[in-house]
């Protein structure tokens, strides 16, 4: 007997029968209150599929390639449990959350075996461990089993490689999803063809492609390339995302909004894990930002409210960290988004508020606060290196050893692997005085900008 | 220090230059063990012998800010479909150098283990990256045993890993240049 559902990616998404309790319970059903791309709808207006969807999919995509391997039984149940649990961490707005359990988190709550791991995937670990439902519907053993799985696995590769690798389920059906909802096409490769020349030479080792499943593998590494470049790393998208990072830091650290501060700072207790279930995109934004009544926390409810109206920071500044920024530097505008880039991050957005308020003459009320002037670092890999995530690369099995995807690639060993690009944007809230004039104004801004930033490097290193 | 400063000062400790991808991987995987790093770099089971992932995006990192350049030439060898078989070498710019005389001034005594361990790896003069593999291999499972392995234990924890075997003259190698390098915990196919 199989759970079936409808679903727009794959006809079908199908699940053991037996399943269908654990899709129903809390943990999976909050999923459909978060959204997976956070607010890319305010770009890709109908970016608003959930997370509960994709993970549908990913627990459908998984239990297909496992079975293709010739993986069966208790293992392919767990690969399909980990499907459906891999995302039960996520909190508002996906990986916006992430990053702020990042920065407000005490690491050092963190048990022994999780050093390692991000905040993120320690929530992800103490929910599948104890949540009350899951837990009278999965045996311990079982979710101890999904929580290795999903972290440090020492058991059968293929496994782990199903779930978390450079071919993995979750890669597989975000790049369609994503693609399908934002209605763009870069997303699409042929995924009966890649699963098709998956192959496990070796039980015990590593999953591997065909040759003749090369040029599946390419297509799907172009996709993810192009999603990153066009969807994931949009300018809008990148603005929408850090102006909630902002949204939550002020809210803790300037309004001292205590909802804010109980959601992100990690203390490892149950008392944390049982609120963070608690929220989902909808709640977060009515009680930080609610329609009508006025926000409780003033610079938090401020940002909110210009997300809400579309009113978006502008993009003011942007410049690949490369010359003529000085080599001393480059590693501190790379971690500019960090705690350890802070201090240079704040120098910047003080010093390029106070530009812009002289530059466009701003005064009384209209003058820019430095706290909405975002400093931001990011990165693009290149087409060559999106084939590897942080994981190795995928082998192709080829006599007498298997190689590298991309060594035996003719198209992808022909790519520059230098292509990797770091870039440095600087976010404030503007509006162009004559949108036709925007890159030009742009332009001029650049020279004296780089000299504000490179100077606030300088005096923080000094 | 961060596994990023750790692979930039690495490499700085090798001349600045490192041949082969393989290579790089296990130089900065016994540079760990030497200097008893190796449990923040996250090394773990790969075809090709102990990975780490961390290792992998920071040379992804040093090249993104122009510090490390890759350049790629033909090993010598084919492939099955006839092409010819890459090898991706490794060298710090000017740039890169720069910032890693700062790092080592920045952390001397971590620098000077690093540096030591470099000597350490480069004076064993293993033969070419495929026996370097074999002795990271060797070492990893030795490691994970925590006890000294026979040839017949290490053919059979191998096979668990999915690893092809090795012949005895390379584990022979692998013994010598581990001796040499870390002192061994394990037994020569003589013994």
């Amino acid at each position: 007997m199989s759970f079936r559902s409808r679903d727009p990616i794959h006809n079908f998404v199908t699940l053991p029968a037996e399943m269908a309790p654990v899709v129903g319970s809390g943990v999976l059903q909050r999923l459909r209150g978060i959204r997976q791309l956070a607010l890319a709808s305010l770009v890709y207006p109908g970016a608003l599929h959930t997370r509960f969807d994709h993970t549908l999919g990913v627990t459908h995509v998984a239990g297909l390639m496992a079975q293709g391997l010739g993986v069966e039984g208790e293992e392919l149940r767990l690969v399909q449990l980990a499907g459906l649990l891999h995302d039960a961490g996520h909190g508002p707005f996906s990986h916006v959350s992430e990053a702020s359990l990042e920065w407000f988190g005490d690491k050092t709550k963190l048990k022994p075996d999780q050093k390692e791991h991000k905040i993120h995937e320690a929530v992800t670990a103490e929910i599948i461990r104890s949540d009350p439902e899951l837990c009278t519907l999965l045996l311990e053993v079982e979710r101890e089993k999904v929580i290795q799985l999903l972290g440090d696995w020492k058991g059968r590769l293929v496994l782990k490689q199903i779930v978390s690798g450079p071919l993995d389920a979750d890669k597989q059906d975000y790049l369609l999803r994503d693609s399908y909802f934002c209605g763009v096409q870069y997303g699409r490769y042929d995924l009966p063809q890649l699963h098709r020349s998956l192959v496990l030479p070796d039980p015990s080792g590593d999953l591997m492609v065909e040759r003749d499943g090369i040029h599946a593998v390419e297509q799907f590494v172009l996709a993810k390339y192009y999603m990153t470049t066009n969807v994931y790393r949009h300018r809008v998208r990148l603005i929408t995302d850090r102006m909630i990072t902002r949204a939550i830091r002020l809210g803790v650290e300037e309004d001292k909004e205590e909802r804010l501060s109980q959601l992100y700072k990690f203390d490892g207790t149950p008392e944390f894990i049982a609120n963070y279930q608690k929220w989902d995109d909808a709640r977060f934004l009515e009680t930080f930002c609610p329609v009508v009544t006025p926000p409780p926390g003033k610079k938090s409810g401020l940002m909110l409210r210009r997300l809400r109206d579309r009113r978006l920071l502008k993009e003011v500044f942007r410049h690949p960290i490369d010359k003529p920024f000085d080599a001393r530097y480059r590693e501190t505008l790379k971690g500019l988004p960090g705690r350890k880039g802070d201090t240079v991050a704040k120098k910047v957005e003080r010093d390029v508020a106070d530009f812009l308020n002289r530059t466009l003459g701003l005064t009384g009320t209209a003058v820019i606060d430095p706290d909405f002037v975002i400093a931001y670092s990011y990165g693009i890999k290149s087409a060559r290196e999106s084939s590897r995530n942080d994981e190795e690369g995928i082998l192709v099995k080829v006599p007498p050893t298997p190689q590298p995807f991309t060594d035996e690639s003719t198209l992808f060993r022909s790519i520059n692997e230098a292509y990797t690009d770091n870039f440095v944007v600087v976010f404030a809230p503007i509006e162009w005085p004559d949108s036709n004039q925007k890159d030009a104004v742009r332009e001029r801004w650049q020279a004296p900008i780089l000299q504000l930033i490179q100077d606030a490097c300088k005096q923080v290193r000094i | 220090m961060t596994p990023y400063d750790f692979v930039h000062l690495v490499i700085h400790a090798t001349g600045g230059k490192i041949e082969g991808r393989t290579k790089l991987q296990k130089v900065v995987y016994f540079a760990g063990v030497l200097t008893g790093y190796i449990q923040y770099l996250g090394y773990r089971p790969h075809y090709y012998g102990p990975f780490s992932p961390a290792v992998a995006g920071a040379v992804q990192e040093l090249r993104s800010l122009k510090f490390l350049e890759q350049n790629t030439r033909p090993d010598g060898t084919t492939d099955a479909g006839g092409f010819e078989k890459i090898r991706y070498d490794y060298a710090l710019t000017a740039e890169g150098e720069q910032v890693a005389k700062e790092k080592a001034e920045q952390w001397p005594e971590e620098w000077k283990g690093i540096a030591e361990a470099a000597e350490k790896i480069t004076s064993a003069k293993v033969r070419d990256y495929v026996h370097l593999a074999i002795a990271a291999k060797t070492d990893l499972l030795t490691r994970e045993a925590g006890r000294t392995l026979s040839p017949s234990d290490l053919k059979e924890r191998c096979e668990e890993r999915g690893w092809t075997a090795f012949t005895n003259e390379q584990y022979d190698d692998a013994v010598r240049f581990l001796a040499t390098v870390v002192g061994s915990r394990l037994q020569t196919t003589n013994d």
